[in-house]
């Protein structure tokens, strides 16, 4: 049996979320310190790709990255890549879909963390940097740690942009959630059975996860 | 010494306060709301002030019009927030650690303030495994082992139960009587106030009254506002006449020849029998009858008035032994002449 498509999704996926986990991080620590127009403005732009079909995030993907769009045609002249048609192009449909859960669920970490601690570490003259890494994120890790199994869980069954950037091509850009409808097409009826109780077995893990990180430790 | 002249508008008020505070502890004491806390903030550097200047030992933290405004991590200020804000995800021995600024033996340099301050037995627990006693021990001691130049306590019991708090009072006032820099000490007991400081600003609205050493202020405050900090529970509106100043809400004409009186005020436990004061004294004296009568923990509290009438009633407190020696009550009460406070 030919589990390509489980490592490739594996590979996509854990490549997208830890890129989408540092940005959203960062994206949601940025917001916070932001004049109150900009926060809303941004806040919209963030989070937008949580309600669009996946199938409009690929079509944008396509029209700026292609080799016959702008900057696809740059990068193929300058560097000799195409992404288009390839893994990496499901890296970024990725990126982009799993981006929101891990920026709001930080957000709200972040401000539903006591500021005074901030300030606290502040006047003890620890730098701002001290204080996001050793304060803000540890206090916070919970949150942002269910908000990254929800991303993961989101990305690696990620089929609408993954299938437009990269279509289904055997042993180069399947993944685990194209495979179940490209054998289902090809009428392999079997095969397509077999990748949905993979895709079952991946979401019971997921469940599970999420469930535990969401609890948070008791503290009193 | 800190010289702190700022003015900041917020939500409902403004801002605009004036102090001096050299060594020792200058206490800001006002009603919640009064913007006792916003002054630390601003003087600690996470709240900015609209324009003013603030300056500590000679060095300018704040000076709107020389655009100067030192980030908090520069103004070495030591600010025990109300609920000490300990870092909870580290131990006692780290959150100490996070105060010293020098990068050598840190560790063992906060074990000796954890000594210090009795919490060595905790280096290895987190906040939450410790009492607010011990809280309050090692917030202090992680803000002391970095040296500042200030100390500013906000509200430092409130987060405690009140069998605790006499106990860490009096440590924290043998700790302050030692600290070489000035102290702000911000609160609204006036009872922990009198105890722990050595001069009083009042605010009231965002203003700050002038610094008064704190006995001056208790014996003759000069305010409505600063009577009321001061447990002074009778303040009527009076007008001058003369010879005399008339009181109305007490159905009374004080023998006192004061001009621009607007208010006075007699606290409820200078309140005598007319029989038992020198006459000379005797600002008034009144027949009354007694409204109400309530027992509190260790004094009687009479609500009494002139006799006859329908006025507001005046608090009358005394120890509950008096009270039991007053079984017949006297005819008259008397107000004394050096017990009236003449306020605006």
């Amino acid at each position: 049996m030919d589990l390509f498509p489980l490592f490739n999704s594996l590979r996509i996926t854990v490549i997208a979320v830890s890129i989408a986990f540092v940005l959203g991080i960062f994206a949601a620590y940025a917001i916070l310190r932001m004049p109150q127009m900009f926060k809303s403005v941004c806040d919209t732009i963030f989070a937008i790709p949580l309600v669009l079909p996946p199938t409009v995030v690929g079509y944008f993907i396509l029209v700026s990255l292609s080799p016959s769009s702008l900057a696809g045609s740059r990068l193929l002249e300058w560097f000799d890549i195409i992404i288009t048609m390839r893994w990496q192009a499901a890296v970024i449909a990725v990126i982009i879909i799993s981006f929101p859960f891990i920026y709001r669920t930080a957000r709200g970490a972040f401000e539903g963390f006591d500021q005074n601690l901030l300030d606290a570490g502040r006047t003890l003259g620890l730098s701002e940097k001290y204080i996001f890494f050793r304060i803000l994120l540890p206090n916070c890790k919970h949150g942002i740690i269910a908000g990254t199994v929800l991303a993961f869980a989101r990305g690696i069954g990620e089929y609408g942009a993954t299938s437009m950037v990269c279509g289904y091509i055997a042993g180069r850009t399947a993944t685990v959630s194209t495979s179940v409808a490209y054998f289902w097409q090809i009428n392999q009826n079997d095969m397509a059975f077999y990748w949905t109780m993979i895709n079952l077995a991946i979401a019971f893990v997921f469940m599970v996860l999420i469930e535990i990180f969401n609890k948070p430790k008791v503290r009193v | 010494m800190l010289v702190c002249n700022i003015i900041k508008n917020l939500s409902g008020f403004a801002l605009n306060v004036d102090i001096e505070a050299k060594r020792g502890v200058t206490a800001l004491m006002g009603a919640s709301g009064s913007g006792k806390s916003m002054t630390l903030r601003c003087i600690a550097g996470i709240s900015k002030p609209d324009s003013g200047h603030i300056e500590l030992n000679g060095r300018v933290l704040f000076d709107s019009e020389k655009k100067i405004n030192l980030p908090p991590q520069k103004r070495n200020t030591g600010f025990l927030f109300q609920d000490y804000a300990l870092f909870p995800n580290m131990t006692v021995l780290q959150n100490i650690m996070t105060g010293i600024k020098n990068k050598t033996d840190r560790e063992k340099q906060a074990a000796e303030f954890a000594e210090t301050f009795h919490i060595h037995a905790h280096l290895n627990k987190y906040p939450h495994q410790l009492s607010g006693g011990e809280k309050q021990r090692c917030a202090i001691a992680r803000i002391l082992v970095g040296s500042p130049d200030i100390l500013m306590l906000d509200e430092p019991f409130a987060a405690l139960d009140s069998h605790l708090r006499s106990e860490l009072e009096m440590e924290l006032a043998t700790l302050l009587k030692s600290f070489p820099n000035p102290v702000l000490y911000v609160s609204h007991n006036r009872d922990e106030v009198y105890r722990l400081s050595d001069n009083i600003a009042v605010m009231n609205c965002g203003k700050n009254e002038p610094i008064s050493e704190k006995k001056a202020l208790f014996k003759n405050p000069a305010s409505v506002q600063a009577a009321r900090l001061t447990g002074c529970k009778n303040i009527v509106k009076a007008i001058s006449k003369g010879t005399q100043i008339s009181v109305p809400d007490w159905g009374v004409e004080l023998d006192i020849a004061q001009n621009d009186v607007q208010y006075v005020g007699i606290r409820a436990n200078y309140i005598v029998p007319a029989s038992a004061a020198n006459k000379a004294d005797i600002a008034a004296a009144f027949p009354f009858e007694i409204v109400n009568e309530i027992e509190d923990t260790f004094t009687n509290i009479l609500m009494v008035r002139k006799q006859g009438t329908n006025l507001p009633p005046i608090r009358w407190e005394m120890p509950k032994k008096d009270r039991a020696t007053l079984r017949n009550l006297p005819q008259e009460l008397a107000l004394l002449r050096e017990h009236i406070l003449f306020l605006r």
